[in-house]
């Protein structure tokens, strides 16, 4: 049987990122220290307050095989293939000093304080 | 203070004892850190403790197998409780965290069961509510204001005194509390702990809306674990608190026992806390009281109607052969172990966060371990998630415990360790979902 083929490169479909973000990225990259590789963009939560969404360094022991990676101009973007699900389609924007996103899985309703999705403290 | 005065202790004898069940119900949060330290004493001590929380989907099968609760709605947990209590009953109903202790109370009364009075447990919890009945009952309390956040401060806040404390009125372990030293300092804080609490998921508006604002007492502090029985309370232990606590925020860090103060101080702490608890109408079960000594005498920071939390109980085992949980359990039963204290000193260092972001790793957790006298590193917080310090944070990046032959042998041992560890912690940039 023939292997299949799996792209870990994320298209501007899959996810787009304005000028203005692009530029942020780009700041922030060139003020970190050399064993950063790039941006993790990650998802969090899931409970009855919805997903978080979040960044933070993706350093060089980024999977390559697993990880999906979007490249622009002067900075890369890492995304695991769970996070991907929730982020297809989405928009990464910079306004008023804050990353936005755009167009992402949200839950609704719920008040956002409940324990019962919690995983437990031990 | 009816309730208080319905409040009843149901004697134990020997033979009520050998009938009854050994089966406890414990109330508890799904992210409390106390727990796994009362799952493991019940297991030592051979006592059924059952779980109620809201976690009905936890993957810890403590919660998910255990009673499911809804908070929210006290009077529909409590039928739950009377519904299992039925089926197979108990023998004692505790509440391991604040949320917990009020419907403890008011399931214990209803079953019959020693306990608190759900007044009294109330006070214990409320910062705001405590502070007025110890300054009713005599206690010593520094001058207080409270602010009410769904009116403008201008107004509220012209005879607040210089330097004071901030502290949301129902929130545990320093989180929201901040110290101001000056009008601007006070207007900074209000709006950050409005903030946190209208994120902290506080149920009641009250709670939402209201800070205690308190004369910044200067002092010693300590921290003090005992058991009431009937309204007599046996003080446990003393924690001395080495480092000054002056703020801006209160972080808890070394926790050191047996306490170097002098004897006749332990007694004026015990007689102040015990009149704290007779103001509140706390009458059973643990207590664990927050106090500042200087040379105005003792001063209740609070006293809560539960056990200390951050795996903290533990250390009782060097004062008292038990850890503080399997005493609580067995206290609940109407048992008492052996008492047997060990010779020496212990601690306990709650490692504090240094800075916000996503913890990537701990470093020198090894060498932190072969220092002389440390027993254990726990590192709570696993590697990817988020850390966030004080005055928004709720929990430590973990714990080194430590025994030595005396107390300051356990404070350089704890220190000596700490200094081995260094935290990386990556940034985190939180995104904004439309």
């Amino acid at each position: 049987m023939a292997a299949i083929e799996y792209s870990t490169r994320i298209g501007d479909a899959e996810m787009h990122i304005t000028p203005a973000a692009q530029s942020q990225f780009v700041e922030i990259l060139a003020s970190a220290d050399d064993e950063i590789a790039g941006i993790r963009v990650f998802v969090s939560g899931g409970g009855c307050s919805g997903m978080a969404y979040g960044m933070t360094y993706a350093d060089a022991t980024v999977d390559k095989d697993y990880d999906s990676v979007l490249e622009g101009p002067g900075f890369k973007i890492y995304v695991d293939p769970v996070a991907l699900n929730y982020l297809q389609g989405c928009e990464i924007d910079f306004r008023d000093s804050d990353f936005v996103f755009n167009k992402v899985f949200q839950a609704v309703g719920g008040s956002g304080t409940c324990g019962g999705c919690g995983g437990g403290g031990f | 203070m009816a309730d208080a005065a319905a409040a009843v202790s149901r004697p134990v004898t020997a033979a009520t004892r050998n009938a009854a069940p050994r089966r406890i119900l414990l109330i508890a949060p799904h992210d409390s850190y106390r727990t796994a330290p009362f799952l493991a004493a019940a297991k030592t001590r051979g006592i059924d403790v059952l779980i109620a929380s809201e976690a009905k989907h936890s993957l810890v099968s403590a919660y998910a197998q255990g009673l499911h609760l809804d908070l929210g709605n006290p009077q529909a947990s409590l039928q739950t409780i009377l519904r299992e209590a039925k089926r197979q009953p108990f023998a004692a109903v505790l509440g391991s965290d604040d949320a917990g202790t009020e419907l403890a109370a008011l399931a214990a009364n209803a079953l019959g069961l020693p306990h608190n009075p759900t007044v009294a447990v109330r006070l214990a919890r409320r910062k705001d509510l405590a502070r007025e009945r110890l300054a009713q009952a005599g206690v010593p309390v520094p001058h207080h204001w409270r602010l009410d956040l769904t009116h403008p401060l201008a107004g509220q806040i012209d005879d607040i005194r210089f330097p004071c404390v901030l502290k949301p009125v129902a929130l545990a372990a320093s989180r929201g509390v901040i110290r101001a030293d000056n009008i601007d300092e006070l207007t900074h804080a209000v709006a950050r702990i409005q903030v946190l609490l209208a994120r902290a998921g506080l149920r009641e508006a009250q709670e939402r809306e209201t800070i205690l604002v308190e004369e910044f007492i200067p002092g010693f502090e300590v921290a003090v674990e005992g058991l009431l029985t009937h309204g007599r309370l046996e003080i446990l232990t003393i924690f001395d608190k080495p480092d000054p606590l002056d703020g801006p925020y209160f972080e808890e860090t070394y926790y050191i026992m047996p306490s170097r103060l002098d004897a006749p101080t332990q007694q004026a702490l015990c007689e102040t806390i015990s009149a704290a608890c007779a103001a509140y109408g706390l009458r059973e079960g643990p207590i664990h009281a927050e106090c500042r000594i200087n040379e105005h005498g003792v001063w209740i920071l609070e006293v809560a109607a539960r056990t200390i939390g951050g795996l903290c109980g533990r250390l009782l085992r060097s004062s008292t052969g038990s850890s503080l949980e399997e005493l609580v359990l067995m206290h609940a039963l109407g048992e008492r172990p052996e008492l047997n204290s060990e010779a020496g000193g212990a601690g306990v260092l709650m490692i504090p966060i240094p800075q916000a972001g996503i913890l990537r790793r701990v470093e020198g957790v090894l060498a932190a371990e072969k220092v002389p006298y440390i027993e254990e590193v726990v590192i709570y917080v696993r590697e990817g998630y988020e850390l966030v310090p004080l005055p928004e944070g709720a929990s430590y990046l973990g714990f080194i415990f430590a025994r030595a032959p005396s107390a300051v042998q356990s404070e350089a041992a704890l220190r000596a360790a700490h200094a081995c560890l260094r935290v990386v912690v990556m940034p985190l940039w939180k995104g904004v979902s439309v």
